[in-house]
């Protein structure tokens, strides 16, 4: 059963056994696998649902509405970094590329040795990404949807050494539209509304969207639901509000309003919620190829390599709305105009860097997550030497020149001589053009509590019936894209909840 | 009219930045202050908020810099501010010519008149596709028969 804002504008009271903070990869999986167990279960997601004609090609007006803070995101501290997350049913999933990486063996490792999470050495992971990845289809991105941009990505990136492969994505019969960042108009991308949700609602799961949750109702010592307000996903006028008693609480609101919700409702173990805060550093290099790429069409994300000189470092072919993407590229004026035809030759390479960052989050004084990250300028200069190397990649196939945005670089780079005078700038943070779209580790979980506040079966430390399942838990950066970890976490912390024993092998 | 200030900043900017007489679609051709105000007025209180901030920095950047407002500089000068202002040591200022570069790049590259221009196509049908992009289903074949260097 699905509520929407029009269900709910006189507010709502509901009973449930488990009641779950979110619908994206995290909230769903924990979804379904509590509602085939038997639970009576309630989902409640902040934005509305997005149904396929409502995912219009109007870049700009889509993210004002289902992104949170319309877009606007940003990430303070070093630098104003920006960071998009999905404010809709299905949360991100329903924004993202739907590129499903399974974690590394040496950040697997990293995460049991350094948090005592003994469960990552079993099979029990491996089992819940198998699980997870036949429900959503993964598969590597087919040939046919590759595309000319994501070809030159290819070449481009096997000419420095780094072949890389087709990017495992949770798409069903990909049309190649290279439109993902706006929804899958579709019906391709297997995004958690489509994948997991009507399983859930088939077992008796309520979803409620526009339910935007504020607290975690805490009565002697033991969670008995939570509370919030029903917001009109158009106006973003607060209605009336709504309570759900349950004795089970799933957050799984992501790892910048997990920790936000859980200070507002004053639990904070070890002072640990939200002290750290991890995040993926983003950045696109622009190639300016001789022939047409036309980079509108082709698999958003078709190719990936990780660097073989940086660790923690990946590489990707990218495309989205050209009004989104290239907000920051060339000039403005009559020259800038003359040359907008140039966008058809363009071929975007991404790249994502696990930086050894410093961060938290904290409420700000409008009462959202204000997050903050310091970085180091050592890995501003680490963030560089990736460009670097994307940009030789782009000029080996034959790019005419290369922008990297970077403060204080030529705007334009024609030769390897230029790219390689990138590593002699005193770079600071605030001269990269940076992205920070995958962000964790806000609540970790640990073993010891001295290292984390929840345990390692997702529990929250200090207070009965409070479960965490969204990248809030992870120790430090996934290096990988991180939603088919955020699931497989969110599967064997609710398996656990169910059955009382995590597979440790 | 609401925000008549940021309007007329907003629409001074445009006119700058995407003048008329080249071979690109102007401010006017692309909708740029329609639009703006379209996508403004779906954005969460919060965020607005942010964006009246900008304007309202861009306008006293010029008022100090020139001891004139914004609106009142001729489309030359304007121009020269928001640049001016992109190329900042100071990263708070530099923050600001950037986000308002971001703005006007992001209004003006969504419009239906510069995806025209472009040669925006789709490979598939779009229920809500407000642009009416052409269509071209075999287009992702057509470019793989082309060797990549």
């Amino acid at each position: 059963m699905r509520y929407g804002f029009p269900d709910l504008r006189q507010g709502f009271e509901v009973e449930a056994d488990v009641v779950i903070i979110g619908s994206g990869a995290g909230g769903a999986v924990a979804a379904l696998n509590l509602a085939e167990g038997g639970m009576r279960t309630v989902v409640l997601e902040a934005g509305p649902e997005l149904r396929p004609e409502m995912m219009d090609k109007d870049a700009p007006r889509f993210m004002a509405r289902y992104y949170w803070e319309g877009g606007l995101r940003a990430i303070g501290g070093s630098a104003q970094i920006p960071s998009l997350q999905g404010r809709c049913l299905g949360g991100s999933t329903v924004v993202n590329s739907a590129i499903m990486l399974r974690l590394p063996d040496w950040v697997r490792e990293e995460w049991a040795s350094g948090h005592h999470l003994e469960f990552l050495r079993g099979p029990g992971l491996e089992e819940s990404y198998a699980r997870i990845e036949a429900r959503c289809h993964v598969t590597p991105t087919p040939e046919a949807v590759q595309g000319r941009r994501n070809r030159v990505t290819r070449a481009a990136l096997a000419a420095v050494g780094m072949p890389g492969g087709p990017l495992p994505r949770a798409v069903k019969d990909c049309q190649g539209c290279a439109d993902c960042l706006t929804g899958c108009a579709g019906g391709h991308k297997q995004s958690t509304d489509r994948s997991y949700l009507p399983d859930a609602e088939r077992h008796g799961a309520q979803v409620y969207c526009s339910a935007e949750v504020e607290r975690i109702l805490v009565e002697g010592g033991r969670a008995v639901g939570v509370t919030g307000r029903v917001v009109d996903p158009l106006t973003k006028e607060v209605h009336r509000r709504f309570t759900v008693r349950a004795k089970r609480v799933v957050v799984a609101a992501g790892a910048a309003h997990t920790p936000v919700l859980l200070l507002e409702s004053g639990l904070n173990p070890g002072g640990l919620v939200g002290a750290t805060f991890h995040a993926h550093l983003g950045g696109g290099i622009i190639g300016m190829m001789e022939e047409p790429t036309d980079p509108f069409v082709g698999a958003t994300q078709g190719w990936g390599a990780i660097s073989s000189e940086i660790k923690g470092l990946k590489y990707e072919g990218l495309w989205a709305a050209q009004g989104l993407l290239l907000m920051r590229w060339g000039g403005l004026g009559a020259k800038f105009l003359e040359r907008l035809h140039e966008i058809r030759h363009t071929a975007v390479i991404a790249q994502v860097y696990r930086a050894k960052v410093k961060g938290s989050v904290q409420r700000g004084i409008f009462g959202g997550p204000k997050m903050r990250l310091q970085i180091p300028r050592d890995e501003a200069r680490v963030f560089v030497r990736g460009i670097r190397t994307a940009a030789d990649a782009l000029l080996k196939v034959g790019a005419r020149f290369v922008m990297t945005g970077i403060h204080g670089a030529p705007e334009e780079l024609r030769s390897f001589e230029e790219s390689a005078r990138l590593l002699e700038l005193d770079v600071a943070p605030s001269h990269l053009p940076m992205t920070a779209n995958h962000i964790f580790g806000s609540v970790p979980m640990s073993g010891d509590p001295r290292l984390g506040p929840v345990d390692p079966d997702g529990r929250l430390r200090g207070v009965e019936g409070v479960w965490v399942a969204d990248a809030s838990l992870f120790p430090s950066g996934s290096a990988v894209n991180p939603q088919a970890t955020i699931m497989a976490l969110s599967d064997l912390v609710t398996r656990k909840m169910l059955h009382r024993t995590i597979p440790t092998g | 009219m609401k925000y008549p200030r940021a309007r007329a900043v907003w629409a001074a900017a445009a006119e700058a930045a995407f003048p008329e007489g080249t071979s690109g679609p102007s401010h006017r051709d692309a909708q740029v202050s329609e639009r703006f105000w379209e996508w403004h007025d779906a954005l969460p209180p919060g965020s607005a908020r942010l964006i009246h901030l900008l304007l309202w920095t861009i306008d006293l950047f010029a008022l100090v810099r020139t001891g004139r407002p914004f609106t009142w500089l001729p489309p030359e000068r304007r121009l020269q501010l928001l640049s001016a202002l992109r190329a900042s040591r100071f990263y708070p200022i530099r923050l600001v010519g950037e986000s308002m570069k971001g703005l006007l790049t992001m209004t003006l590259l969504s419009s239906p008149a510069v995806m025209r221009h472009v040669g925006v196509y789709s490979v598939d049908a779009h229920p809500a596709d407000p642009y009416q992009l052409p269509i071209k289903r075999d287009a992702l074949r057509v470019l793989d028969e082309r060797e990549v260097a």
